[in-house]
């Protein structure tokens, strides 16, 4: 705003340059033409004065008349007269000092040209009065004599005076017409500029997932009323998407659930069966210790333990399906964005998995602030950690042969301003890079002849990515340069951050 | 105890009566919310399993067409393990709700745990003891489970070793309330996540590793719940 006021200031400051000129000269030209009349009036006027001879009776008196008539014009706002005779000499000034008269001028140049029979104008510098000035002289002719001339001088400050006067006038409307337009365009930038702001409150709430946002079609400028118009239409999409989704998300798990069931009865009661048939009589004994000790076949017992692998694997089955679903719940959700002490929820999640720790013979422990406030769905850094330091413990106890009595996980919340990081490190075996670009993808598995690989649903890491997304997090896997891997999530500080 | 279920999914129906059978229970089958009301008088059940997504009415419409008439339990076996759909369940007069994909002891335990908790209202004498509040378990009934040195309350929630008072988290609790309420049974990782968890997703397949762990910690002796790798965990009193 402020520069566009100064831009047009500036343009009118350039354009007043030449136009000042211009003025100067028109207004130069004006007083000219005015003078040259003026004088040959004078001159008409002087004719029979000059031509009267100094000894007649009646020269005084037409001397004296002309004077008067000089006087007269000067007074009047006109210039100042000097009017010679053929010689040059002065005859008759309209100064009230007549001092002058019986001087010659004949050396000066502009009645030179007039006793030669032109009409001269021009600036001069006077050295009397120490100013420029603005001089006519036309000769005084009768019949085919030139019986003299007359001078008329001008102040040329005056013409100058006329010309700042004009100038300043027209600055001043155009500063006014500057100042107006300021004005109006001020009212009207700041009506579009509200409007706008509206429109990405309304943008940001519904990126925040309120899905319900939508932009005032009736209000603004037409071209705010038309993008208000798109927003909604791309809200009203994108909330029909979501809707899709999750009808999806019920549909699907109604569908799998129920022949998920009726698959988990039938193993149950046939493995039941042959279990009872084959007299281990102890009810719930489980599968793997092998055959009972009454009369079961080796084949009946193969088929126990077969029947139970059937099991373990419909559980799998189930737990895929619960995964897709919280998976696809999670991307279709619109939890708002909330703030939460990570560092709190760090030493909580180091509390809750210390005694598997221990009982798998690890450490844990937690190193940061006391408090690290970050913007965050609600579960999301609770739920992240915990897949962290899930894969953690796995990859900690996967390599059992060169177990040094170190071995420990770090749950580690560190400043990286402006945000905070989470980091899970665990000195396991560590992945490849490309593996650590991989692992986020839904399915991927670490090394599936890993120990308790095949356990996993192959969702956990893509969960966490979703989480992450819906958090505005960043999450990533990284390998440490002393072994293991580092798995972190970078979150937003939140308003009320507290240094560490 | 006759058993009548209500479920238009043959293959699922069929596996719940043969496992029914097997317990003892004499069922019958429907497949429409009007036969279930039809045969609520021809076949005058004890407890009905009821699914919720019946092909002419909705489950919950069923639910309270039985309760307006009678008293008789009423056990939702749904797919859909959304909050609110177990609300209006309960709010139409439903006794519990189980989430498929369930396992057939669990489904035995909870029909055994709601017809003693009716039954036990209903001897009670009292026509306000309404079975569908859960609660009736005050009137006599034993709230107090022994296993050794340990006694869990379920009333007030408490658990003392030796007579000393330890404290637990609610998720652990109910974590050794269902492990130690079939001694000695070896529990499947996806049934305790199924029934203790219930809606919520355990998230990582450690946690149930992780809260185990807690309650063996806090019990100080690892022996009470036993590890049974690659199947699940069983309760037991440590000798």
């Amino acid at each position: 705003m402020a520069a566009l006021m100064g831009i047009a200031l500036l343009v009118l400051l350039v354009q007043d340059i030449p136009l000042s000129n211009y003025l100067r000269q028109v207004e130069t030209d004006r007083l000219v033409t005015s003078l040259e009349r003026d004088a040959f009036v004078l001159a008409g006027r002087s004719e029979e004065t000059l031509e009267t001879p100094a000894s007649s009776a009646t020269a005084p008196t037409e001397a004296a008349a002309l004077t008067a008539a000089a006087r007269g014009y000067r007074d009047s706002g006109g210039a100042r007269v000097v009017i010679v005779n053929a010689d040059g000499v002065a005859v008759v000034t309209s100064d009230d000092d007549q001092s002058i008269v019986g001087d010659s001028y004949a050396s000066r140049p502009e009645i030179m040209g007039a006793l030669g029979g032109q009409i001269t104008s021009g600036h001069r510098y006077s050295d009397t009065l120490q100013i420029d000035l603005l001089y006519v002289t036309v000769p005084i002719v009768n019949g085919q004599d030139i019986v003299g001339a007359v001078r008329l001088t001008f102040p040329e400050q005056v013409v100058t005076d006329a010309v700042t006067r004009q100038i300043s006038v027209l600055g001043l409307v155009a500063l006014t017409t500057v100042v107006l337009a300021g004005i109006v365009g001020f009212i009207f930038s700041a009506t579009v500029t509200r409007r706008l702001k509206v429109l990405q409150h309304t943008t940001e709430r519904l990126a925040d997932g309120d899905l319900d946002a939508r932009a005032d079609e009736r209000a603004g400028a037409p071209e705010i009323r038309s993008l208000s118009v798109s927003f909604n239409r791309m809200a009203t999409r994108l909330e029909t998407l979501i809707e899709q989704q999750r009808t999806f998300a019920a549909d699907a798990s109604h569908q799998l659930r129920t022949p998920l069931t009726a698959l988990r009865l039938r193993l149950e009661r046939a493995r039941e069966l042959l279990e009872n048939d084959a007299g281990t009589g102890i009810a719930g004994s489980a599968p793997d210790t092998g055959p009972g000790p009454g009369s079961a076949g080796a084949a009946e017992a193969a088929a126990i333990e077969r029947l139970a692998a059937a099991e373990a694997e419909a559980d799998r089955l189930g737990s895929i399906i619960e995964g897709l679903l919280v998976l696809s719940r999670t991307e279709s959700s619109t939890a708002p964005v909330v703030e939460c002490d990570v560092a709190r929820v760090a030493r909580e999640r180091v509390e809750h998995w210390q005694p598997l720790a221990q009982e798998l013979g690890l450490g844990i422990r937690y190193e940061g602030p006391d408090h690290a406030t970050v913007c965050a769905i609600a579960t999301a850094p609770e739920q992240i950690i915990d897949n962290y330091v899930d894969n953690a413990l796995s990859a900690s106890t996967s390599r059992s042969i060169d177990a040094g009595p170190e071995r420990e996980i770090v749950v580690r919340v560190a400043s990286l301003s402006p945000g905070w990081r989470v980091s899970v490190l665990d000195d396991g075996p560590g992945l490849s890079d490309e593996d650590c670009a991989r692992a986020f993808d839904r399915f991927w598995r670490a090394d599936s002849d890993a120990p308790g690989a095949a356990s996993g649903n192959g969702l956990g890491l893509a969960i966490v990515a979703q989480l992450a997304r819906a958090s505005r997090a960043a999450v990533r896997l990284e390998r440490r340069r002393e072994g293991g891997l580092e798995a972190s999530v970078t979150f937003d500080a939140g308003v009320h951050s507290a240094g560490p | 105890m006759r058993v009548l279920v209500v479920e238009d999914d043959g293959p699922v129906a069929s596996g719940i009566i043969d496992g029914l059978t097997m317990a003892a229970f004499e069922s019958l089958h429907v497949e429409t919310g009007r036969a279930a009301l039809a045969a609520m008088t021809s076949f005058a059940p004890d407890l009905v399993l009821l699914d919720l997504g019946l092909p002419d009415m909705d489950g919950s419409e069923v639910c309270r067409s039985i309760r307006s008439s009678s008293q008789t339990p009423i056990i939702v076996v749904s797919a859909r393990d959304e909050e609110i759909d177990r609300v209006v369940a309960l709010e139409m007069g439903a006794d519990d709700y189980v989430v498929k994909p369930f396992g057939m002891r669990e489904l035995i335990a909870r029909i055994r745990a709601v017809s003693r908790r009716t039954s036990a209202g209903a001897a009670a004498g009292s026509g306000a003891g309404d079975a569908a509040v859960g609660g009736a378990d005050g009137s006599g009934a034993r709230t107090d489970r022994v296993l050794g040195s340990l006694v869990i309350d379920t009333r007030t929630q408490r658990v003392s070793l030796a007579g000393t008072e330890v404290y637990f988290t609610p998720t652990e609790f109910d974590l050794l309330v269902y492990l130690s309420r079939d001694a000695g049974a070896v529990h499947r990782r996806a049934d305790i996540l199924h029934d203790v968890w219930e809606t919520t997703w355990h998230g990582t397949t450690k946690t149930l590793d992780a809260h185990v762990a807690a309650i063996r910690k806090k019990l100080g002796n690892p022996g009470w719940i036993e590890s049974v790798r690659g199947v699940g965990f069983r309760f037991g009193v440590p000798e």
